[in-house]
């Protein structure tokens, strides 16, 4: 029995070591758990242009991603929902250069099971879904948002904090919890009507920035390039976000 | 058999990760606990309840606190690497296949090595002719538990390993990562596969526990 076992585990390893040696090169990035839509689509149009390459997307708060960055995670390219996170990346010396805005994203209030104004409806809110503000973007506007909007109302007690923006929504999605603060790019990508959100304006605009790892290789270095490109913007306008135009 | 049809091949890389690590968990774990579990059971010094203890510690910790000191370790070495999870998961699971051996070394005793020791039988000979068969029970349920413990792991490896396909992203954090996703449908379909294969192992483990120890050496 432990013989026959042990051949078995040993077959199942040499059967995976082989098919996973592939001639491609990989290349890891990370991305802010709110640009999964777009980035899908933006990636995959760079697989299918430069066949050489196989890209492994790496999705998770951008505070989250930035720490793994610091303690060895092998992403060539990190794509935040902020530029703070990469800046701080920056100062210690472990990006190539300072963040490079691409996009700008927008704060949502999605809410599926009551339509109206989104003071109305937070007002009388019993449980709020957002990322945890302490690193993720869009938890950190949701909580300005409320503070501006609300300065006299404690939400303390009705916030369900998620990971990250993703977990928010899910939440949402799950029904959960019947309200959340998530991005615009998400109601895009799962094609929610417009009746079931509310974009809210009242806030800045989350720049969306990006930055090459001290480990990053060529397929890294293209895919930064390609991001700024038109087909590449196009995508992301397409999600929502606000289009890129460089500073003179 | 359809809905498995249906996977990406992401997720056959994931699955492929996952029986990878939870394999060479289970070779490593072996080695290593053989001989722990030896000095456990035959050693009378004061130190034993000590390192009993450390054996067992990550039954009682959370994973988030293996997971941090793991980080701090493996920081800029192997963290967020295959070895760096394997690391992680052989700390993790240790108690799991220290503790079925040291039970059954102590109820095969010292009896059987003296007896065979009498007769001239050299160190290695005595353990390959006397320990293998007499404790094939403990080994099986010892490489049965890490295995199945290790496909279960999952705070860990998050912490340590991120989520890198092909790489630490083993079938856990991958279902985690579909329903953030919200693609419930590969999340169900993983999910679903995982209950079987859990129920399966659990299964073997239980139908081998519920035999007594004397059977467990004698049967072929």
């Amino acid at each position: 029995m432990m013989y026959r076992l042990a051949a078995l585990v040993f077959a199942l390893l040499a059967l995976f070591a082989n098919s996973s040696a592939l001639a491609k090169e990989t290349v890891h990035i990370a991305a802010a758990s709110s640009l999964r839509g777009p980035l899908e689509i933006i990636v995959g149009n760079f697989e299918t242009q430069h066949p050489e390459y196989e890209v492994h997307i790496s999705y998770a708060a951008s505070g989250k991603l930035v720490a793994q960055v610091q303690h060895g995670a092998p992403y060539g390219l990190v794509l935040a929902a902020e530029p703070d996170y990469l800046e701080e990346l920056h100062a210690r010396q472990l990006t190539l250069s300072a963040p490079q805005h691409f996009s700008y994203g927008q704060l949502v209030l999605w809410h599926p099971q009551q339509h109206g104004d989104a003071l109305d409806i937070l007002r009388d809110a019993k449980r709020i879904a957002l990322a945890q503000p302490r690193h993720a973007p869009y938890g950190k506007i949701a909580m300005r948002y409320l503070e501006q909007e609300f300065p006299d109302t404690d939400f303390t007690g009705r916030l369900v904090y998620g990971e990250n923006v993703a977990q928010a929504a899910h939440r949402v999605y799950a029904g959960a919890v019947p309200l959340g603060f998530v991005a615009l790019s998400q109601m895009l990508q799962l094609k929610i009507p417009e009746s079931d959100y509310s974009v809210l304006t009242s806030v800045e605009p989350l720049p969306q920035a990006m930055a090459l790892t001290k480990q990053a290789q060529s397929g890294a270095r293209l895919l930064y390039s390609a991001l700024l490109e038109d087909a590449a913007q196009q995508v992301l306008t397409d999600y929502g976000y606000i289009r890129y135009v460089a500073a003179e | 058999m359809g809905t498995f049809a249906m996977l990406q091949p992401s997720d056959w890389q994931a699955i492929g990760l996952t029986l990878q690590l939870a394999g060479v968990t289970t070779l490593v774990l072996l080695l290593l606990a053989t001989p722990i579990a030896w000095w456990l059971a035959f050693s009378s010094s004061r130190w034993r309840a000590i390192v009993q203890a450390i054996v067992a510690m990550p039954l009682v910790l959370p994973p988030t606190v293996l997971g941090f000191y793991l980080l701090l370790l493996l920081s800029n070495s192997f963290a967020f690497t295959f070895t760096g999870i394997v690391i992680g998961s052989v700390i993790y699971s240790l108690p799991f296949a220290v503790q079925p051996l040291h039970e059954s070394f102590r109820t095969m005793g010292r009896r059987p090595l003296q007896i065979a020791a009498s007769l001239g039988a050299g160190r290695w000979d005595q353990f390959r002719t006397i320990v293998l068969p007499l404790c094939r029970g403990g080994f099986v349920v010892a490489a049965t538990l890490v295995f199945a413990h290790t496909l279960g792991e999952f705070g860990v490896i998050l912490m340590i390993g991120g989520s890198i396909p092909g790489e630490t992203q083993v079938l856990s954090v991958l279902i985690y990562d579909h329903t953030e996703a919200l693609n419930y449908r590969a999340a169900h379909t993983l999910s679903l596969g995982m209950i079987a294969v859990a129920m399966l192992v659990l299964i073997i483990v239980y139908g081998r526990w519920s035999k007594s120890p004397l059977q467990l050496g004698s049967e072929r």
